[in-house]
C-alpha cells in the first residue's frame, strides 16, 4: 500500500516531465502518425496504372487490337507511342515509362501463316521489386489474348493459368507496408522515450539523489513504463486509424485483438528502450544505440519491407530476436488473413517473452549503488 | 528492534574506496557527534565526494567499517537511506517542476503521507523565508535559490544526518551566508551535518573539519585548535602548511 502510494507519486512526475516538455509530447504523439502517413504514400510496391510505352512495327489490325487490350487494362496506361526501340532507353532514363512492348515487324502476318509472333517485354531491371509483376502482367493478358483467338480444336489442349493472391488480391503496396511501418514506428519511439526519459535522469544527477532514497528499484523502473504505454498507445491508434481511414487497409480480423497485441508490443519497445538505459550514460549515447540497433534491423530484418526467408539464415535468425518481426506477422494476420488468437499463440507469447527478458534484465542491470 | 549503540551519528574506521589500482578514499577514520556540523576540506578529486557517497549508501566501500545514524554501511545501506538526507554536488531537482511539486515528490518517496508532505513543505518554506518561491519552476530560479530548495528536499522527511556535497560551490557570497544560517540552525534542531567544501573561508562555519589529501585524511580537529597549533591566521593557511608538509613527507618516502 506504502509502495503503491510511492509508485503514483513517481507517476505523476513522469507525467508532469512529459507533459511540460512539449517536445517528447509532441515526438511521442505527433511524429509516429506523421511518418506513417509519409512512409505509407510513399513506400508502395502496387502496381496500377503503369506508364508503358509501345513500339509497333506492325501497325496491322492484330497488333492494335493487342495494344487495345493492354491499354486498357487497369495495370497499364498507355502514354506514348515510340517509332524506335532505341528511342525505349532514353524514356526509361527520363522516367516517363516504367515498360515497354515491342511489335515485331509483320507481327500478324506472322501469327497467322506461321503460327508465332513476337513481342518483347522491356522492364527495368533496377526497380527489383515491380518489374516482374509488370513483366508477368503482360504475360497474363498476352496469353489471355491468344487463348481466346485459339479455339480449343485448333490448338489440341492448352492451360490458361490463372494467378490470384491471395488476403492482398490486388497486390496493393500498402496493405503490406503500412502495418510494417507501425511496428518500426511504435518500436523506435517507444524504446527511444524510456532509454532517454532514464538517461537524461543520470545526465542530470537526479538519478543519483533517487538513488539515495531508500525507493525501490522496481519501482523507479516500473513507474518510467506506464505513462509512456499510455501516450504510446494513443499514438499508435492514431496508426491504427490511419492505416483503416486513409490507406483502407482492411481489418479483417479481430480489432480488439490487434489493439491488445499492440498494448503487448508496446510494453516489449518501453522495457527495451529500459535495457539500452542501463548500457547507456547519456542521452546521446541512448539514442545511438537504440538507433542503430533498431532502425536498420528492423526494416531490413523484420520482414517489413523485404521477405525475410531470401535472407541468409543467419540474419533470418538475428531478425527472430527482434519484437517488430513477431509484431509484423501478428498485425498482418489480424489485418490482412482476418487471423484468430489461436493461430497467433506462438508469436504473442515470443512477445510475452521478451517483455519480461527485458524488463528483468534491466532490473538486474540497473544498480541500486553507482559503480 | 534491535539497533546498534547510538553514541555516534556517524562512526567510520578505516573506510577505504579503490578504483581499480587506484584508491580514491585510503583508510580513513572519524567520528561525528550528534548535532555536530563536520567538514570535509580538501582540494578537488582528494576524495571527499567519494567518501560521502560511501555514507550515504551509493557507492560499495571496498574495506573497512563505517556505520551513519546507527545503521551499518555494509549491510543496512536501505534502512539507513530513510535516515540520510543528501544534497549532491550537481545541482540535482527536477528543473521543470515546481518548488513544491520537487518536495511533494520527493516527501513521497520517503512515504510521508499527503498530510505530511503538505505540512512540512510549508514548515520549511516558512522557516527559511522562502514561501514565494512554492510555486516557481526550478528552472527560473538563482543557483542560490536552488540550493537552498535543494537543501530542504533534502530535510523533507526529517533525516537524523544530512549529508552536503560541495552545496554553496558558485553561489554568491550573500547566499552562501544564509545557507550556513539555515545550516547552523538546522544542527541546533539535533540533525548532524556533513559538509564538503573547498572553499577555506567556509571550513571556519564548521565545528570540526577534516582534511583531506590524496585519500587520505590527513587531520581531524576543530578549526580554532588547528589554527592554533600551527600559529596561522585562517584555515587556509593551515590547510596549505599541512597539504605542503604532507606532500613533502609523501616525496620522501616514495623515492
Amino acid at each position: 500500500m506504502k509502495n503503491f502510494k510511492i509508485f503514483k507519486g513517481l507517476v505523476r512526475k513522469e507525467f508532469l516531465h512529459i507533459l511540460r516538455d512539449w517536445r517528447s509530447l509532441t515526438m511521442l504523439l505527433g511524429i509516429p502518425i506523421v511518418l506513417v502517413l509519409l512512409f505509407g504514400s510513399v513506400m508502395t510496391m502496387e502496381i496500377k496504372d503503369a506508364n508503358i510505352a509501345v513500339v509497333d512495327h506492325a501497325k496491322d489490325h492484330d497488333s492494335k487490337e493487342l495494344i487495345n487490350l493492354i491499354s486498357t487494362s487497369e495495370f497499364f496506361k498507355l502514354v506514348k507511342y515510340l517509332d524506335t526501340s532505341d528511342e525505349i532507353d532514353e524514356e526509361f532514363k527520363k522516367g516517363t515509362i516504367r515498360m515497354a512492348f515491342v511489335f515485331d515487324k509483320d507481327f500478324g502476318y506472322k501469327l497467322h501463316h506461321e503460327g508465332h509472333a513476337q513481342i518483347q517485354l522491356i522492364a527495368d531491371g533496377s526497380k527489383i521489386l515491380t518489374s516482374p509483376s509488370l513483366i508477368s502482367y503482360g504475360k497474363i493478358i498476352i496469353n489471355k489474348h491468344i487463348a481466346s483467338k485459339n479455339p480449343p480444336s485448333r490448338a489440341g489442349y492448352y492451360i490458361i493459368p490463372t494467378v490470384r493472391m491471395m488476403y492482398n488480391k490486388n497486390l496493393n503496396g500498402r496493405y503490406m507496408t503500412v502495418p510494417g511501418i507501425m511496428s518500426t514506428v511504435i518500436l523506435l519511439v517507444g524504446a527511444l522515450m524510456t532509454s532517454l526519459s532514464i538517461t537524461k535522469e543520470k545526465e542530470l544527477g537526479t538519478l543519483e539523489l533517487l538513488l539515495s532514497t531508500p525507493i525501490n528499484r522496481f519501482l523507479i523502473m516500473f513507474a518510467k513504463i506506464v505513462p509512456y504505454l499510455i501516450t504510446s498507445f494513443i499514438s499508435a491508434l492514431s496508426i491504427i486509424w490511419a492505416a483503416k481511414y486513409v490507406f483502407e487497409v482492411p481489418v479483417s480480423g479481430s480489432m480488439g485483438l490487434l489493439l491488445l497485441n499492440t498494448v503487448l508490443y508496446i510494453l516489449t519497445a518501453l522495457a527495451l528502450g529500459l535495457l539500452i538505459s542501463t548500457f547507456a550514460n547519456s542521452q546521446l549515447t541512448a539514442m545511438m544505440i537504440t538507433m542503430t540497433l533498431l532502425m536498420l534491423p528492423t526494416e531490413v530484418l523484420s520482414g517489413m519491407t523485404f521477405p525475410t526467408d531470401s535472407l541468409p539464415v543467419v540474419l533470418q535468425w538475428l531478425g527472430k530476436l527482434l519484437p517488430s518481426t513477431w509484431f509484423n506477422i501478428i498485425s498482418k494476420g489480424i489485418l490482412l488473413q482476418g487471423a484468430k488468437g489461436g493461430s497467433l499463440f506462438f508469436e504473442t507469447a515470443m512477445l510475452v517473452i521478451m517483455v519480461m527478458v527485458f524488463y528483468f534484465w534491466s532490473v538486474i542491470r540497473f544498480k541500486p549503488r553507482l559503480q | 528492534m534491535s539497533q546498534p549503540e547510538k553514541t555516534y551519528s556517524i562512526s567510520v574506521e578505516n573506510l577505504t574506496k579503490k578504483f581499480d589500482d587506484f584508491v580514491a578514499v585510503d583508510k580513513i577514520t572519524f567520528n561525528v557527534q550528534k548535532g555536530e556540523i563536520f567538514g570535509f576540506l580538501g582540494a578537488n578529486g582528494a576524495g571527499k565526494t567519494t567518501a560521502m557517497r560511501m555514507l550515504i549508501g551509493v557507492l560499495e566501500p571496498t574495506s573497512g567499517k563505517g556505520q551513519v545514524a546507527g545503521y551499518d554501511i555494509f549491510k543496512n545501506s536501505r534502512k539507513l537511506k530513510k535516515h540520510i538526507g543528501y544534497m549532491s554536488q550537481k545541482f540535482s531537482l527536477y528543473d521543470d517542476l515546481t518548488a513544491k511539486e520537487n518536495m511533494r515528490f520527493f516527501g513521497g518517496i520517503y512515504g510521508l503521507t499527503n498530510k505530511e508532505i503538505s505540512s512540512r513543505t510549508k514548515e520549511l518554506l516558512t522557516h527559511f523565508g522562502m514561501e514565494h518561491i512554492e510555486k516557481e519552476r526550478v528552472s527560473s530560479l538563482p543557483l542560490g535559490w536552488k540550493q537552498k530548495l535543494a537543501f530542504c528536499t533534502a530535510l523533507m522527511h526529517k533525516p537524523d544526518v544530512v549529508f552536503l556535497d560541495e552545496p554553496t560551490s558558485g553561489v554568491d557570497p550573500s547566499i552562501r551566508r544564509q545557507f550556513w544560517e539555515m545550516i547552523y540552525e538546522t544542527a541546533e534542531g539535533g540533525v548532524t551535518v556533513l559538509v564538503t567544501t573547498h572553499n577555506m573561508d567556509e571550513a571556519e562555519y564548521c565545528h570540526r573539519i577534516s582534511m583531506m589529501v590524496a585519500g587520505k585524511m590527513i587531520t581531524v580537529d576543530t578549526p580554532q585548535n588547528l589554527k592554533d597549533k600551527y600559529k596561522l591566521e585562517t584555515m587556509g593557511e593551515v590547510f596549505l602548511h599541512l597539504a605542503r608538509g604532507y606532500e613533502k613527507e609523501h616525496a620522501i618516502t616514495a623515492s
